[in-house]
């Protein structure tokens, strides 16, 4: 068995507005395990994003509020800790990377003013000091001439050299556990692999642990050991990225699956979409969320409580659908 | 760098012609005679034309813009035709007492305004937020010579703590001059605050929600850092613009301001010399005020490259 670095168990997050209550993350239990790259998967706007902020304790308060649940980071709930122990949890234990490299730095301060502000709020050191962690940690990410860009502003730098900053400040502070919130959808493609091989090659050799969040599934095939598929909330199916891959269980999956191209087939192969669009996360509708959309539905599918997730097979395999392992579709 | 500074130098040395062109022919378009005021009706045509004749006031108008603009140059300002003297040394009289109640109202304005406008965003939705809001809409929508009345009213009349008008200078004694242009000074400022509070609000919300302010937080940067180093700087650098447009008010407010406290400054003298139609001074004041206004955007711009290191490097 191996170690658990964190352990999410039944997250709920909601938001409070006018309209109601959003159920933005419904439920949700995961772990990664120490020196493991585990990926959530799902659609725009299925709460793979707020479950990590949740776990950052970062959701806007109000109208955000986390309902429930434990997140044990090496066995301590982090929703349990004072504002300011979650603080200097956050960049020195668990470190966060976004989406956007182009907005997500300071556009007022220099890099190595910002590096090194996040290094002295971590580590008792003086400026100087503080500064060469940082030039270091930039050499560490392959960035060139790290000891100019430091005096660069970020408007200077390229969108993946931005990212590369965040991923250095990551790596300055030795954080255990990456929080790679969509790094490489701003990207082009070409960036997009080079900073994907980045992150992978520390976590390796740095012996941490990541969480990519992402909707593309192509991405996460590579690099990931093992995915969670969200959707409308909840955990759909879990198991090795081997096992999502080639024994899904869940319709949803199977779906998504079937709409990524694969370069070796036959061109002419149409993508399948999945019809319609993903529920309203203010108005659930009753039973599983997916089965609006989904062929297989069946008259118990529309009623009652959202399916458990059920061990569907070996290598902790888990899938929450009625008809796991029931019946072949 | 320099080259940025020289740019915004030369841009305004072109507005300081402009304006000076416009204050020189809207003040010659309006109707009336200067001379005709001064003489009185009764006044016989020769006279009339001795007097016309001793101010240039025959010449063509393009002479006189130039006659005007160069003695501006070589520190001869024209002679008021009211007061027979020469306008430079009237202007020289009252330009203290202006500055001595618009100076400290613009600072106290800049500063209140940033405070509140920065406690409002941070504390957005309380009942704080919302009190401040509220003040500042009121005061907007208050015209100036209202509350100045009010102010009177309720402090010289009733309390009887302050003097109800008049003027004392910082040479007169601080204890005086505090308690001679408290009133004007706060008369003066509310607007101001107003402005520069919802400025202040707005870009501080705005710049809370960034990308930046959520990874500096992410990276476990204190609250009270995020506010003050990373929101702060960025969400100032409208509202320096904002205070630099606020000079403006400063001297259109103490028009209003001076009359209501009867203090004998700029605002005072330019009020009966349009109605006097005494040019030179107008002009001249006109002038003076302009430049003052584009010194200050002028200082802004070069501020402007301090704050944004963008503008800075790009040398524009």
């Amino acid at each position: 068995m191996m170690e658990k670095l964190i352990e999410v168990k039944n997250l709920k997050t909601s938001f409070f507005s006018l309209g109601g209550e959003v159920k933005a993350v419904n439920d949700v239990s995961f772990h990664v395990n120490k020196g493991e790259i585990v990926a959530i998967v799902g659609e725009s706007g299925c709460g793979k994003s707020v479950t990590q902020m949740s776990v950052m304790r970062l959701i806007q308060s109000p109208p955000g509020k986390i309902l429930s649940g434990e997140v044990l980071f090496e066995g301590r709930d982090l929703l349990k800790l004072s504002t300011k122990e979650m603080r200097l949890f956050r960049g020195s234990q668990i470190a966060m990377i976004f989406q956007e490299p182009m907005t997500s730095l300071n556009p007022v301060y220099t890099i190595g003013n910002q590096v090194s502000e996040v290094i002295r709020t971590h580590f008792k050191c003086s400026r100087k000091e503080a500064w060469d962690i940082g030039v270091k940690a930039l050499r560490d990410v392959d960035i060139p001439e790290p000891e100019l860009r430091m005096r660069n502003y970020p408007f200077e730098m390229s969108g993946g050299m931005r990212q590369r900053v965040l991923i250095a400040i990551a790596v300055a502070c030795n954080s255990k556990l990456i929080i790679a919130d969509e790094p490489t959808t701003a990207l082009d493609v070409t960036t997009q692999a080079q900073v994907m091989d980045l992150l992978l090659n520390i976590v390796k050799t740095k012996g941490k642990s990541m969480i990519v969040v992402t909707h593309n599934l192509g991405l996460v095939t590579r690099y990931a050991e093992r995915i969670y598929v969200m959707y409308a909330g909840r955990i759909v199916e879990s198991g090795t990225t081997r096992d999502i891959l080639l024994n899904a269980k869940h319709p949803y999956t199977k779906g998504l699956l079937k709409s990524v191209p694969d370069l070796y087939e036959d061109k002419d192969v149409a993508l399948i979409p999945i019809k319609g669009s993903p529920p309203s996360l203010a108005n659930l509708p009753d039973g599983c969320a997916f089965a609006p959309r989904c062929d297989y539905k069946c008259e118990m599918c529309l009623t009652g409580k959202a399916p458990e997730l059920v061990q569907v097979g070996d290598n902790e395999h888990y899938s929450a659908c009625l008809r796991n392992g029931k019946e072949e579709f | 760098m320099v080259k940025f500074i020289i740019k915004r130098i030369l841009i305004s040395l072109v507005i300081v012609f402009m304006v000076s062109v416009f204050a020189f022919f809207l003040m010659h378009i309006l109707p009336g005679d200067p001379v005709r005021i001064v003489l009185g009706d009764e006044a016989s045509v020769e006279d009339v034309n001795a007097l016309r004749e001793e101010l240039h006031l025959n010449d063509p108008l393009i002479s006189q813009y130039f006659k005007w603009i160069s003695g501006i140059f070589t520190g001869d300002y024209g002679t008021s035709i009211t007061y027979m003297r020469p306008a430079g040394e009237i202007i020289s009289e009252r330009l203290p007492k202006t500055v001595s109640i618009g100076l400290p109202a613009l600072i106290i304005a800049s500063v209140v305004g940033i405070v509140f406008g920065t406690v409002s965003a941070v504390r957005r939705g309380s009942k704080l937020d919302s009190a401040l809001t509220l003040l500042s809409t009121l005061s907007l929508g208050t015209p100036t010579f209202w509350i100045g009345i009010l102010l009177i009213y309720v402090f010289a009349v009733e309390l009887r703590i302050l003097p109800m008008k008049g003027y004392m200078g910082p040479s007169d004694g601080l204890l005086q001059y505090f308690k001679y242009s408290i009133l004007p000074v706060f008369c003066l400022s509310l607007n101001m605050v107003a402005g520069i509070t919802r400025q202040t609000r707005t870009n501080m919300l705005d710049v809370i929600n960034q990308d930046y302010i959520r990874t500096a937080r992410a990276n476990g940067i204190s609250e009270k850092k995020v506010i003050f180093k990373h929101a702060l700087k960025n969400a100032l650098i409208p509202v320096i613009t904002q205070i630099a447009l606020q000079v403006r008010v400063v001297i259109g407010g103490s028009v209003i301001v001076e009359q209501i406290f009867n203090i004998n400054g700029i605002g005072m003298l330019l009020r009966e010399s349009i109605f006097n139609r005494d040019y030179m001074i107008v002009q001249t004041s006109v002038f003076f005020i302009s430049l003052v206004t584009v010194f200050c955007n002028l200082v802004v711009d070069i501020l402007y490259g301090f704050v944004n290191p963008q503008i800075r490097k790009s040398g524009w």
